[in-house]
């Protein structure tokens, strides 16, 4: 009796979900790529762990066909009756990873040039005539 | 043309030459008429010839990193319109460098000392290493933040409307901005760059490296804090979608 509404009820959180994601993605959510030539970018560690399947320093972001993994499942919300006017949807919450997924992405980036900004470092390798 | 004319047209066309170069012959070097009349790699009157090739390789390890970090700088987004000075101030780094690499490469020396003073204007000059790699990396690391800064600004931004009545997002969403303020207050806002950020890009070469560096490790302390505290946000947002999780 009840399988025949749980898949409607689920259809319908992934169709908001593709529609907001998509929407939340579009345009400013690019990745930059990382600087060319940089060596200090290559290889050093980072410690801003970025969401898994996230980290892309090339290129754009392009997670907009990704269901987010907080997408709630067929049917689940279906059992969880939530009143709509105060619970988030799914899609809005998976926007709003996303941003923070970007800027894990970015806080990533910024490690080695922070490593590298450090004058007490460069100032061993500047050397002097002979 | 005789070859007395060929000579001197040689010698006046290497005194046009450092002229338009803007560089000072060489202290104490036989001067570029004895520059152009004898070959310094191999006239035996011409000193330190053989550190003249360890110059050589300073001057283009020098040249190769200016050049990365101009690339580093054209990869970055520039929030706080920092990044077109700099790239400027480095192309006339290196500029400078090339000719000075060949003034030493085709001048006779004749004392060591004088070969010492203008390999010193490699370094101290110029202070690629010194100055222009952390100076540079301050103004990306600062763009980076600003990003991750935009972003989670986002972030907080959509989460407002969603915690609603949920005592705990309300209270890591409050987290979250705090962070943010506190990020802020180091990084600055674009398209205005916190001070100890701001102070970086007009640093120039100097013999004396302690005003500089008393500079740039502010900025260094507050990139360091700036970054802290935007990983703070980040967290505290991951809590607040938890906190909203159904």
């Amino acid at each position: 009796m009840h399988t025949t509404r749980r898949p409607r009820t689920g259809l319908v959180a992934v169709s908001l979900g593709f529609a907001a994601i998509a929407a939340g993605c579009g345009g400013g959510s690019s990745t930059r790529a990382t600087p060319a030539g940089s060596p200090a970018r290559v290889g050093s560690p980072t410690t801003v762990a970025a969401a898994p399947g996230t980290t892309r320093p090339h290129g754009p972001t392009s997670t907009a066909a990704e269901p987010p993994a907080s997408t709630p499942a067929s049917g689940s919300t279906a059992t969880k009756p939530v009143a709509a006017s105060s619970a988030p949807s799914a899609a809005q919450l998976a926007a709003v990873s996303q941003d923070l997924d970007n800027a894990g992405n970015s806080l990533a980036g910024s490690n080695s040039a922070i490593s590298d900004s450090n004058v007490n470092q460069a100032e061993t390798q500047e050397g002097s005539a002979p | 043309m005789n070859r007395a004319t060929s000579k001197y047209l040689a010698v006046a066309a290497a005194v046009v030459t450092v002229a338009v170069m803007g560089l000072a012959a060489p202290s104490g070097a036989l001067g570029t008429t004895t520059g152009a009349t004898t070959n310094p790699s191999t006239d035996p009157s011409c000193k330190g010839t053989n550190i003249k090739p360890t110059l050589h390789k300073d001057a283009v390890r020098r040249e190769n990193a200016l050049s990365a970090l101009v690339s580093a700088l054209r990869a970055s987004q520039d929030p706080y319109g920092l990044n077109g000075a700099q790239i400027a101030a480095l192309q006339d780094a290196k500029s400078g460098i090339t000719t000075l690499d060949g003034v030493i490469s085709g001048t006779c020396y004749p004392t060591l000392s004088a070969l010492h003073e203008d390999g010193s204007k490699l370094f101290v000059g110029y202070r690629v290493f010194w100055l222009r790699v952390p100076q540079t990396f301050v103004i990306v690391a600062a763009d980076h933040l600003a990003e991750a800064r935009i972003r989670l600004g986002s972030a907080a931004g959509k989460l407002a409307p969603l915690v609603g009545s949920n005592a705990a997002a309300q209270a890591d969403l409050a987290a979250m901005n705090q962070a943010l303020t506190t990020a802020d207050g180091k990084l600055g806002v674009p398209p205005n760059a916190g001070a100890t950020i701001a102070a970086v890009p007009g640093l120039v070469p100097a013999k004396d490296m302690s005003q500089n560096g008393s500079v740039l490790r502010a900025s260094y302390a507050d990139l360091l804090a700036a970054r802290a505290a935007l990983m703070e946000a980040r967290s505290d947002g991951k809590k607040t979608v938890a906190d909203l999780q159904p």
